[in-house]
């Protein structure tokens, strides 16, 4: 009798400790949830939730410090269509709030000049999708909230660029974009104007199929962004950016187990499976199972090592990647990835062409290093 | 909300006195105690030494969970045979867990206005896991010095080797250690336990 009680004690001091709550998504906004607006304020966003309820309770206080999501699709009519032939740039980069110079970028890395009146694409330079993380935007569409709402501490470090809002330098480079908040960037205004962060899509080809999807709350709020782009030819390639937890606290890493972006990773396979099973794709039944259009994820992962856990399970999900860049992207972690899974909806070639995946140098002002890799698809 | 129930109700049901139990002597309440503080101790030394390799796996949370149960299976044993053998050896562990929580629920509440979404939850989390490694606290610093000159060493020397890798050496071996402290302490009771060994055996029959 003693001894099962000191069992007991030991199985539920046990039981206490590394258990991952549920990843599992869905696709209606929870009744409790006044955050965000009803869907026709924000357009045809598509949203997508966890589904565990404590989650929602929590993201709704973040939700609301926030302004609303953008979405302009349609770029300078300049940059044309993507043909036969063409190749696509993806680059993923996290521009730290204000501080990465992303005009430089776009125009160094990318090959878009933006500093005359029409932004013009120089002759060697290829379509791009720019999937960015912590993008800032400055609004006073951000609403005026009470400071103990859910606010980040603003990123402080200098402000090299003078435009630094991604919506305006969109705006200035003619690309189209949607932007996704996630967090305030402090609670005072800067220069007359509020703040907020997120996941930014821009690019060069037109954007439609927006998908908003807000990942399990595991430190801070992450909302990820996702939209299509098309080739001439009407082959589709989904791109979504994403930024996952950096690091929850220790009560939290304890009892999970440190699954927090274990936990978002499995989120983000469930809600691509969703979004593609919702829109009536066809579904293979291989070991690994493709779902509708190929589908590109890139982002900051936070990850310590290509190794771990999470990385391990997207890596699975996304078969056809690129083989992981080992450098360092921000200071020596490998963070910031490029992951790629061939869709069978069409007849696609869709695929990253060889030897292109690599890590820049340059840091553009920001604490993270960008990546980029060049594909193929629609041809 | 199911597992918190279960949570407590397991609690009560091993720490409450029942009848019979309230008629049992003194040392089979320390071997309680013991076991108790074990289990606790050993879970989390389990936890802290495996999450960072764990991570480093595909099972990662399984991968923690089994270490847990592991190290607090450990700590039980031991645990139980320190408080039903030597109550010195356990009065010590006990204040040294104490001592353990202090210092790190206090460190806690230092960091708490300095770091960014650090919880009073998160101040308890430090102060449990100073109590684990503050019941064991010589063989949690001996291996956590060991694994972490390890873990730097290689970190400096070797090709492949990063920085987690040496911070998992480091917590592996402040997990080691102090398992290893709650082992030996439990051996060194075994045999100089005299009389009060005898008080173990019942527990195993009737089990």
């Amino acid at each position: 009798m003693r001894m099962r009680s000191l069992a007991s004690l030991s199985v539920a001091t046990c039981l206490w400790i590394a258990c991952v709550p549920s990843h599992e998504m869905a696709d209606t906004q929870p009744a409790t949830r006044t955050c965000p607006g009803e869907p026709a304020d924000e357009g045809a966003i598509d949203w997508y939730f966890p589904a565990k309820p404590g989650d929602n309770e929590k993201l709704e206080r973040w939700c609301l410090t926030l302004g609303p999501p953008v979405i302009d699709s349609v770029p300078s009519p300049s940059f044309g269509q993507l043909e036969d032939g063409d190749s696509l740039a993806i680059a993923v980069f996290n521009p730290d709030g204000g501080s990465g110079n992303l005009l430089s970028f776009i125009s160094d890395e990318l090959g878009l000049d933006c500093s005359g009146p029409t932004p013009v694409l120089k002759p060697y330079a290829s379509h791009f999708v720019l999937l960015l993380q912590e993008a800032l935007r400055r609004s006073n569409d951000i609403p005026d909230v009470p400071k103990q709402y859910e606010i980040l501490r603003a990123v402080d470090a200098g402000r090299p660029d003078s435009v630094v809002d991604v919506l305006e330098v969109a705006g200035q480079c003619g690309l189209s974009v949607f932007y996704m908040p996630a967090v305030r960037n402090g609670w005072e205004a800067r220069g007359g104007k509020r703040e907020d962060k997120g996941n930014a899509i821009l690019s060069t080809l037109p954007l439609s199929d927006p998908v908003a999807i807000e990942l399990p709350l595991e430190g801070a709020r992450r909302a990820m962004a996702a939209a299509t782009v098309h080739a001439a030819s009407g082959d589709s390639l989904r791109v979504a950016t994403v930024h996952l937890e950096t690091t929850a606290g220790l009560w939290r890493l304890i009892r999970t187990g440190n699954a927090s972006r274990l936990r978002q990773a499995l989120a983000i396979a469930d809600v691509l499976d969703r979004i593609e099973v919702e829109r009536g794709r066809p579904v293979s039944q291989s070991e690994v199972p493709h779902y509708g259009i190929s589908t590109i994820l890139a982002g900051d992962l936070n990850i310590w090592t290509t190794s771990e856990t999470s990385f391990r399970h997207l890596w699975e999900y996304f078969p056809d990647s690129p083989g992981p860049l080992a450098e360092g992207t921000r200071g020596p972690f490998p963070t910031d990835h490029i992951l790629f899974r061939r869709g069978t909806v069409f007849p696609t070639n869709a695929q990253v062409i060889e030897g292109t995946y690599q890590r820049i140098d340059r840091e553009y002002s920001s604490d993270h290093r960008a990546s980029i890799a060049w594909f193929r698809f629609g041809n | 909300m199911t597992v918190r129930w279960f949570l407590l109700v397991t609690l009560a049901v091993g720490v409450l006195p029942s009848g019979a139990a309230g008629q049992q002597n003194a040392s089979a309440w320390r071997a309680v105690a013991g076991g108790a503080l074990g289990a606790y101790s050993g879970a989390m030394l389990g936890t802290l030494g495996s999450v960072t390799p764990c991570t480093e796996t595909y099972a990662g949370p399984t991968c923690v969970r089994w270490s847990a149960i592991a190290g607090g299976i450990i700590g039980l044993g031991s645990g139980a045979i320190i408080g039903a053998n030597n109550q010195e050896a356990l009065e010590d562990a006990a204040i040294g867990a104490g001592v353990g929580f202090l210092i790190g629920a206090g460190a806690g509440a230092v960091l708490k206005p300095i770091v960014q979404r650090f919880s009073w939850k998160d101040v308890a989390a430090l102060g449990l896991v100073g109590g684990a490694v503050g019941a064991a606290p010589v063989g949690s610093a001996i291996g956590f010095a060991a694994g972490g000159l390890t873990g730097l060493v290689l970190w400096k020397t070797v090709d492949g080797v990063e920085m987690p890798n040496a911070v998992a050496m480091a917590l592996g071996g402040l997990a080691i250690g102090g398992l290893t402290e709650w082992v030996i302490g439990a051996a060194d009771s075994w045999s100089t336990g005299g009389p009060s060994l005898q008080l173990v055996v019942p527990f195993s029959v009737s089990f």
